[in-house]
């Protein structure tokens, strides 16, 4: 009896086109990744930094290799130069105002723009809703037919902030979120490694060696596709009666339900990186809303070095090809007491004395305080040592993962005058031979600098080929350009 | 209907008033925003006599809109305490990392709640967890397992009974036929009587209708006003007071239609307040709106504060709870909220405060011989509103105009030169007090450091983490006396508790707060004027917050919704 309705339910999961996928058989991979596994993916990288930088960021000298040189706060980047380009004179204050690099509250305001390119206040008031954004250009990514189903996962959101800042009196997901999948959707990133570990895991599906079949998991995914199935059906029912918005929530609810059917039924699956050596589980853990420094317990460094390794497993593991990367909620007020303050000057930087302390407190010590510099000199050489990390994975004969990758390091304000024009922005990689590299572009001081939503627009439509029509918004009304300058 | 007028958050009035302004200069009205709405779309009538709706005594007769707002999913406090108190389970699920939105100060906004892949798939797991927790429990199973043939009239009564707990309403009989062929499908699979009710407990915990707090318009396109169901009631005032569902009485009160009557809610109140549960109420709401759990957390340089250990820490936000619980239960007017006498400590913090130790554990003392009186005077306070190095008197002023008069100045314009990171030292040469008079010799400093830093620098006596100073560490003596644009002169911390606690957006600012926390939502434009009554209602006796609490919960506000446009 019991055998019989275990068929019948397999049987009928079949019939229903949710086969029982056995993630270990090659076989059941979607045929779109498999036809695209012979070309190396692209992939998106934002790294995310708050609160801008302090003075000594610019590099010397503009065009390209020689001609210039890495400043100060960029000089964890020298072993990467070759693969490093530098954008100065690039701003946001254009997807808020037409005539003043002034958006304020600045950050409040300014973090959500840094991915999407839009006033979030303008939208809210719109749509008159409690918290409201754009579509990020990550989230335009990930969603897009080219990408989608690729991977186990759309996009993953990871970020170390363990510690809630002050929101400036705006919806906390402005300032704590820069991926949004749509304008009212903030994407919460993870920040305990565990979790992250998990999820790349649990997107790559059980591991049971080839050619078994375990009963007992079988009839654990019957149990739970019966209960998903009771709480689908009821919330369908309960939908019907809901007014519209309710039923907008609903829907994300019952998305929500449905991906996580996909996933214990295990149709989303497969390890398809084939150099893929997951890293052990953590043993590090890092939760929100835990202390606002170094502790017995906490290390931000070390929280750092186990985020970046788990981002290089789940591209390796090709478990996904979108990631942003908080390193810090905009501002922060961190006590950044776990690294040593560094002096430095206007040809480099040396070990000083003491450790910096509060992020947003330095941010507004002067635009040369050794605490600030050091804070995001700390920031650059989190992101070039994760970049050295992709760099040294082979995605095929001669190119490194790094190669075939856009990352972006940069911040949504300038420094301690919080204003949205000279934002510091360095890209890395050369996302498949589309990109130059080794470079230093300086456009013209405001107004003639450039917004970030082009070199969006560049990214999506140059290194992805995806025929954006047009990225976020110009409240001067420029239509959209191409960044010829990083353009292979 | 809904396009004029606009509907803003209490955020977007205040930016808009902001933006209006010339520049971004504080001018005398940033102390009075808001005020009173323009009239809401048509709705039904207003209960003039309730008190707390416009039209009650001595209030303006406009506004006729509750408000509404969607599908409010549980967060992790109440999520924890909704499966302990439904369940007996001791597992607290929701950690940390459950991290939802927040929106105007709090946790608990409705809107902001979204739910996302990760967070369901957290949800199911837990589901999970809590189901064979349950029936591994024999006590906990029992609640559950009312009967034990496996017939399918016993399984309807279960789930019906387990359901109506879980989804804090009756189940209707589609309903208990969905949850009733997960029962069946898993018999189907070889599971027993017990194991297969295990996975409908998992079922109803994994489902929308207990994960998110329902409410249903009769009409969802309709904008007139009705009364929520009686259940939805129930709901909207545990999850106000007890951070969690309704209990059996405040069920059955909702079965017979009682808690719609003024008398029953005035009575239901006062019993939740007596319930041990109403703590939740302190925790999460003082806990957000006065800081009290930042203070574990936050961060002091050791070196420039000996005295500061996570201990102490620890022992002032208990004190900033408790001190507020005596305002909620002992029935004492809030106006005494910034001048009481009155401090819970424990042997560290009365050694920082300066007074007798208590023999063991936390005392409640009262009219001590210090200087520290009324909660600007509580070291959780005080140590929260400055730096981790010195004190900050604008910090310590913008905190008072954000969280005590609702108030919140603009921020910095940009390009503005700081002032430096410096600790108080013996070595300084000017103290903060000074070094701020030279920052607001700057015009475009000085509109809004002159609103802010007086309250701060009459708190100056105090450093920052709350320990009572006369000198600064450079021999300079400290001047409290100071005096705001409008000519209000003040002195010292009884000064500053007295003007602030004089000002009329004082009582208005706690009631705004607990309008928000109570309803999840934030003020909107339309809400004005039942705020107005409710302050005037609060203000025509003593202003006790049970007093404050009951006004909410009558004012239409609380117990009517509206569908919106479609």
């Amino acid at each position: 009896m019991t055998m019989k309705r275990l068929l019948t339910r397999r049987a009928l999961l079949r019939g229903a086109g949710v086969a029982l996928a056995l993630p270990w058989l090659d076989s059941l991979a979607p045929q779109v990744a498999r036809a695209q596994a012979t070309v190396y993916p692209r992939r998106f990288l934002p790294i995310y930094f708050p609160n801008g930088t302090a003075n000594y960021w610019r590099p010397d000298g503009t065009g390209q290799g020689a001609a210039w040189r890495l400043s100060p706060i960029l000089q964890p980047f020298q072993n990467l130069k070759s693969k490093l380009t530098v954008l100065t004179n690039m701003e946001n204050y254009s997807a808020f105002r037409p005539d003043s690099p002034s958006v304020e509250p600045s950050h409040g305001r300014q973090p959500g723009a840094f991915l999407a390119c839009v006033d979030g206040d303008k939208v809210r008031g719109e749509m008159k809703v409690a918290e409201a954004n754009g579509i990020s250009a990550d989230q335009v990514l990930a969603q897009h037919p080219k990408l989608a189903g690729m991977t186990a996962l759309a996009s993953m959101q990871v970020g170390l902030s363990t510690w809630y800042s002050y929101c400036d009196g705006k919806p906390c997901s402005i300032s704590r979120s820069i991926s949004w999948s749509s304008a009212t959707k903030p994407m919460y990133k993870l920040v305990d490694p565990l979790e992250v570990f998990n999820q790349i895991v649990g997107a790559a599906g059980p591991s049971s060696p080839p050619g078994t079949v375990d009963p007992e998991a079988q009839k654990r995914i019957a149990l739970d596709k019966s209960v998903l199935d009771a709480v689908l059906e009821n919330a369908a029912r309960t939908r019907n009666r809901l007014g519209a918005s309710d039923r907008q929530k609903m829907d994300e609810f019952l998305d929500s339900v449905r991906s996580v059917e996909k996933r214990v039924t295990g149709v989303s699956s497969g390890m398809g990186g084939k150099a893929c050596s997951p890293i052990a589980r953590p043993t590090f853990s890092a939760t929100p809303n835990s202390p606002q420094r170094t502790t017995e317990t906490y290390n931000k460094g070390t929280h750092a070095d186990v985020m970046n390794d788990l981002i290089v497993m789940a591209f390796q593991c090709d478990v996904t090809r979108v990631i942003s990367y908080m390193l810090e909620d905009e501002r922060s007020e961190f006590v950044y007491d776990h690294v040593p303050k560094r002096k430095f000057s206007a040809t480099g930087s040396e070990p000083g004395s003491g450790n910096c302390g509060n992020y947003h407190g330095a941010q507004h010590a002067g635009d040369t305080n050794d605490d600030f510099s050091t804070i995001t000199w700390w920031n650059a050489t989190k992101a070039a040592e994760l970049c050295a990390k992709l760099d040294a994975i082979e995605d095929g004969p001669g190119v490194s993962m790094l190669d075939n990758s856009v990352v972006l390091f940069a911040s949504c304000m300038h420094g301690g005058n919080h204003q949205a024009n000279e934002l510091p922005v360095a890209l890395l990689g050369g996302a498949g031979n589309t990109l130059r590299t080794d470079q230093h572009i300086a456009f013209p001081a405001t107004p003639g600098d450039r917004p970030m939503r082009d070199l969006y627009f560049t990214i999506l439509n140059r290194c992805f080929e995806l025929d954006v029509p047009s990225f976020g918004v110009n409240t001067k009304g420029k239509p959209n350009e191409l960044i010829s300058e990083i353009i292979v | 209907m809904l396009k004029s007028p606009r509907i803003l958050g209490i955020f977007g009035t205040i930016a808009l008033l902001a933006a209006s302004l010339a520049s971004p200069a504080c001018t005398g009205q940033i102390l009075e925003p808001g005020g009173g709405g323009s009239s809401g779309p048509n709705g039904g009538p207003v209960d003039p006599n309730r008190p707390g709706n416009p039209g009650g005594p001595g209030s303006t007769p406009q506004g006729v809109d509750p408000g509404r707002k969607g599908m409010h999913r549980l967060n992790r406090a109440e999520y924890n305490a909704t499966v302990q108190d439904v369940l007996g389970t001791a597992l607290a699920p929701a950690t940390e990392l459950w991290r939802g939105g927040e929106s105007y100060g709090f946790d608990n906004i409705a809107e902001v709640l979204g739910i996302d892949d990760l967070q369901y798939q957290r949800y199911f797991d837990a589901a999970g967890a809590l189901a064979k927790d349950v029936f591994g429990t024999p006590a906990n199973k029992g609640r559950i397992v009312s009967c034990t043939t496996d017939d399918a009239e016993c399984v309807r009564d279960i789930v019906g009974a387990a359901g109506k707990r879980i989804f804090r309403r009756p189940l209707d009989s589609d309903e208990v036929g969905t949850y009733q062929r997960v029962y069946e499908r898993a018999r189907g699979l070889g599971e027993t009587h017990d194991t297969a009710l295990e996975q409908v407990l998992r079922a109803l915990l994994a489902s929308a209708e207990f994960l998110y707090r329902i409410e249903v318009d009769p009409d969802p396109a309709s904008l007139t006003p009705h009364p929520l169901a009686p259940y939805e009631l129930a709901s909207r005032l545990s999850y106000f007071l007890w951070s969690s569902a309704p209990d059996d009485e405040l069920l059955a009160s909702a079965a017979d239609g009682s808690i719609a009557n003024d008398a029953a809610l005035d009575a239901a109140v006062d019993r939740m307040l007596e319930d041990p549960k109403s703590e939740r109420l302190i925790r999460n709401f003082v806990g957000q709106w006065l800081g009290a759990r930042r203070v574990g957390a936050h961060a002091v340089t050791q070196e420039l504060f000996p005295d500061w250990s996570p201990a102490i820490a620890n022992a002032m936000a208990e004190e900033m709870y408790r001190y507020f619980e005596e305002f909620l239960r002992n029935d004492r007017s809030f106006l005494e909220f910034l001048t009481a006498d009155l401090n819970f400590v424990d042997a560290d913090l009365a050694k920082l405060y300066g007074i007798p130790a208590p023999g063991q554990g936390t005392a409640r003392v009262e009219a001590t011989s210090d200087q520290r009186v009324g909660f600007l005077g509580l070291g959780g306070f005080l140590a929260l509103s400055s730096y981790e190095y010195r004190t900050a008197p604008t910090l310590r002023g913008r905190w008072i105009l954000i969280n005590l008069l609702c108030s919140p100045p603009p921020d910095p314009p940009p390009g503005v030169q700081p002032l430096d990171k410096q600790p108080d030292t013996a070595a300084s040469e000017q103290n903060v007090r000074e070094r701020l008079e030279e920052h607001r010799k700057n015009p475009d400093c000085a509109s809004c450091h002159t609103a802010m830093d007086p309250y701060g620098i009459a708190l100056e006596n105090f450093d920052a983490i709350g320990k009572y100073r006369a000198t600064y560490k450079n021999g300079a003596p400290i001047d409290v006396t100071t005096s705001l644009p409008d000519g209000t002169a003040f002195s010292g911390l009884s000064g500053v508790a007295k003007v602030v606690s004089e000002r009329p957006k004082f009582t208005k600012c706690v009631g705004e707060k607990l309008f928000t926390y109570a309803l999840g939502r934030g003020v909107e434009v339309t809400d004005r004027p039942y705020l107005d009554a409710v302050d005037q209602d609060f203000r025509s006796e003593t202003p006790t917050l049970r007093r404050l609490i009951k006004t909410l919960v009558l004012a239409d506000t609380f117990r009517k919704r509206r569908g919106q446009a479609p």
